[in-house]
């Protein structure tokens, strides 16, 4: 799979995503399409309800902070964890645990604030960072519109 | 050196109200503003609002060194982030982690987190202790891994005049020795436990409530 740069190749990723929202609903989606095999972890049973006909994984309930969650959704199996979740400091602690308790290769997480960027990356976690996106998209769009007056 | 509580409402007030009266400096750092209204009112420590696991609130408490910085909100993520923050950005040497679920503790402690405190943990040793205090004692309360287990054994005890080869003790556990007037026997399939023998067992935690079962009987 192309997309899986750096990670073993083998017929079938496994992947586990904690937080079903918006953005965790539509990797769950796109990920089940591209013919991973995806756990999706959320505390709360509606969230799932953004999960489409497509998706052919299994879903988790359970909150995220609890270790239990984490054995129960196989995160020591995972090839890649994506998290998720609204809370930067649920997205740390869940990141910190797939990486230094179950030694997952691949985590990524997304983090609002840019001050966390830091401390995620400094335990090998690969961050995504949505203000930052946002501000580079920003800029280029100005820049275009200065660059039409000029 | 000052007391920097973060979070935790009724914990956090006692423990600054116990700080103050040693003569220590103490910090309440706190989410909510009633309470933190409520304690500027009681106390003589200062209190700060806002969320303790943000840099941009930890910036104003001019963190040193050697301040005891303790975490206690209600959320392990929370504590993991303000205490991670205090060691990495400001430099604190021992942060002091609450933990709600116990299992996490191992986490907190390979990000470097090593003073981590679960009162559920002591909570539930204190409870199970005060269950079977009588008869039993942990010799090794403190250990996760292996209860050494002191275990007086009377009349009642349904192992009584029994072989050991016979009890149905679970494979993670072995009557290690027994005390019987002040004698020690190593003790063998063959030995007959008998009314008044202190037992030590030791035992897998996790086993640890069949082995009373076995021993003393449906508690």
């Amino acid at each position: 799979m192309p997309f899986m740069k750096g990670a073993i190749r083998k017929d079938e990723y496994y992947v586990v995503i904690f937080g079903c929202g918006r953005l965790g609903s539509r990797m769950a989606n796109w990920l089940s399409t591209m013919g991973c095999s995806v756990v999706v972890v959320d505390r709360s049973e509606e969230a799932f309800q953004a999960l489409s006909f497509e998706f052919t994984g299994f879903t988790v309930l359970g909150d995220a902070t609890e270790l239990d969650t984490l054995k129960e959704a196989k995160v020591d199996k995972a090839d890649v964890v994506l998290v998720l979740t609204p809370d930067d400091n649920t997205n740390l602690m869940v990141a910190m645990s797939a990486k230094e308790y179950f030694k997952v290769t691949r985590v990524v997480a997304r983090a609002y604030d840019p001050n966390n960027i830091e401390m995620f990356s400094d335990f090998g976690i690969e961050v995504i960072c949505p203000t930052l996106l946002a501000v580079e998209n920003i800029k280029n769009v100005l820049y275009f519109i200065g660059g039409d007056e000029r | 050196m000052k007391i920097v509580l973060i979070g935790g409402e009724k914990i956090a007030y006692h423990l600054a109200r116990r700080f103050l009266s040693k003569g220590y400096q103490v910090m309440v750092v706190n989410k909510n503003e009633k309470f933190c209204e409520e304690i500027a009112k009681k106390l003589r420590a200062l209190v700060i609002r806002g969320d303790g696991s943000r840099r941009y609130v930890l910036e104003q408490l001019e963190l040193d060194r050697t301040d005891l910085f303790v975490a206690l909100t209600p959320n392990d993520q929370d504590n993991l982030v303000a205490c991670l923050t205090a060691a990495r950005v400001y430099g604190i040497e021992r942060p002091v982690a609450l933990v709600n679920d116990p299992d996490n503790k191992a986490t907190f402690q390979m990000m470097g987190v090593k003073n981590v405190v679960s009162p559920t943990e002591i909570l539930g040793s204190a409870l199970e202790d005060s269950l079977f205090r009588e008869q039993i004692t942990n010799l090794l309360p403190s250990s996760e891994k292996i209860s050494i287990l002191r275990i007086e054994m009377t009349d009642k005890s349904p192992a009584t005049g029994q072989a050991v080869k016979n009890l149905p003790l679970p494979k993670e556990s072995v009557i290690g020795a027994i005390i019987r007037e002040n004698e020690v026997i190593i003790p063998r399939g063959d030995n007959v436990i008998e009314e008044g023998d202190i037992l030590l067992v030791l035992s897998n935690p996790k086993v640890q409530s069949s082995v009373f079962e076995v021993l003393l009987g449906e508690v």
